[in-house]
């Protein structure tokens, strides 16, 4: 729909020890793609998504943007945003607190311009009521779509979501698909985890089939 | 009977505005100290650790009774001599220092992980991360501890009494023995129980103001 290859990976490996999780995977995504990666536990999913986000180094290959090769570890490029499993928001700030922390901390910003720019957002994820409450006041499917608007702040150009229906009600995960499809049409490249099979089929361009690595 | 407590009060009130010095000044520099033990137990030189390990294993698990007699009547025998007030705060201060240092460090534990790991895909500095996230969560996870450390802390002071130090239970102990009367001990107890029950309230205040969020 775009075009352009936001991210490519080049044989990437990783191990843990002597245990290998990824084997010189390669894979290529353009900008608006939507892949899923599905696979039974200890495949490496999660691993592959943590390479991705910067969270683990991989032993070797490369990661590609736009035809240049990056860093994923460095914590200066805000390529990659990430929506955790249990969201790890942060308990100590109200849910507007959580989304415009990083936009005034990393980006300099002023609250005033990081709430203004935050409205759209939350208006969006129809958030606008809660975002004086803190995240213990939330229910998950809530909590989910605060972690969304947080990535989304720091204006990543993919975006990994890590389970993102493990936890959700059934009539909630058409609400989750419904946001993945709105956040397609701007452009956003997005990864999945998942290990339900039919929602990661609903919505993706691409499938990831992971197994785990026979000794 | 009237007249005999107040003709006692004035020494019982000099001996707690004893108590309350060592009280604030062991509060003030311990706790800080502690934090910095703390992150220093978690650094990666080994030396370092070791060392702190080895200072926080000595002085939890020996009685702070013996530490304040070690600091002020043996280490004038190899020529390190204090004078008796300051005996008193350096004791109570490394006695301290050390019970703080582990409640910070188990606080410090118990952020989990993913709270650094948000930050980090956030782009958030490490010292911005501890700044806003970090200390705000250890602070409410160890308040309660630290309280508790407080409360010990006004009646442990009394162990100063043991190298003459003036304090409270010493001004009391006198004027028992001097009039061979229980009024000044009761009254002893009763400026002990009103110190505890004004900390009391401040840390409800404090906790209370932690729990806007869960």
């Amino acid at each position: 729909m775009f075009g352009n290859k936001v991210l490519e990976l080049k044989n990437i490996s990783k191990s843990f020890g002597t245990r290998k999780i990824i084997d010189k995977l390669s894979l290529s995504l353009d900008q608006g793609d939507i892949l899923s990666i599905i696979g039974p536990s200890g495949a490496g999913k999660t691993t592959l998504l943590r390479l991705i986000a910067g969270l683990e180094s991989a032993d070797s290959g490369k990661f590609i943007h736009n035809g240049k090769e990056f860093d994923p570890t460095d914590r200066n490029n805000h390529l990659v945003g990430m929506v955790f499993q249990d969201y790890n928001l942060f308990p100590n700030l109200s849910v507007m607190d959580n989304i415009t922390l990083a936009p005034i901390m990393v980006n300099k910003m002023s609250k005033a311009e990081a709430e203004k720019a935050a409205t759209p957002v939350l208006d969006q994820l129809d958030l606008n009521k809660f975002k004086t409450l803190y995240p213990y006041q939330l229910s998950g499917g809530q909590k989910q779509r605060v972690a969304i608007a947080r990535a989304l702040q720091m204006k990543p150009e993919i975006l990994c979501y890590d389970e993102p229906t493990s936890a959700l009600d059934p009539e909630l995960v058409g609400k989750v698909k419904d946001i993945f499809l709105k956040l397609k049409q701007t452009g956003m490249t997005q990864v999945i985890i998942t290990h339900d099979h039919q929602f990661g089929k609903a919505v993706a361009d691409k499938i990831l089939k992971v197994e785990p690595i026979e000794k | 009977m009237l007249n005999y407590i107040f003709s006692i009060l004035p020494s019982l009130f000099s001996g707690a505005w004893l108590t309350i010095e060592i009280f604030f000044w062991t509060t003030v520099v311990s706790i800080p100290l502690g934090l910095l033990v703390a992150f220093g137990l978690h650094s990666k030189l080994k030396l370092v650790k070791a060392i702190l390990k080895f200072y926080v294993w000595i002085i939890r698990g020996t009685p702070l009774l013996l530490q304040l007699i070690f600091i002020f009547y043996g280490l004038p025998t190899v020529g390190i001599v204090f004078p008796r007030y300051e005996a008193a705060l350096v004791a109570f201060i490394i006695n301290y220092a050390a019970y703080f240092a582990e409640i910070f460090r188990g606080g410090l534990q118990a952020v989990p992980v993913g709270q650094f790991e948000a930050a980090q895909v956030l782009g958030l500095s490490r010292w911005q991360t501890i700044n806003r996230i970090v200390r705000p969560q250890v602070v409410k996870i160890v308040l309660p501890s630290i309280g508790n450390e407080l409360i010990n802390l006004v009646k442990d002071s009394s162990l100063v009494y043991v190298i003459g130090l003036g304090d409270l239970l010493r001004a009391g102990n006198v004027a028992t023995a001097r009039d061979v009367s229980l009024v000044p001990l009761v009254l002893v107890g009763c400026v002990y129980l009103a110190m505890t029950a004004v900390l009391t309230a401040l840390l409800r205040v404090v906790e209370k103001r932690s729990n806007v969020w869960k």
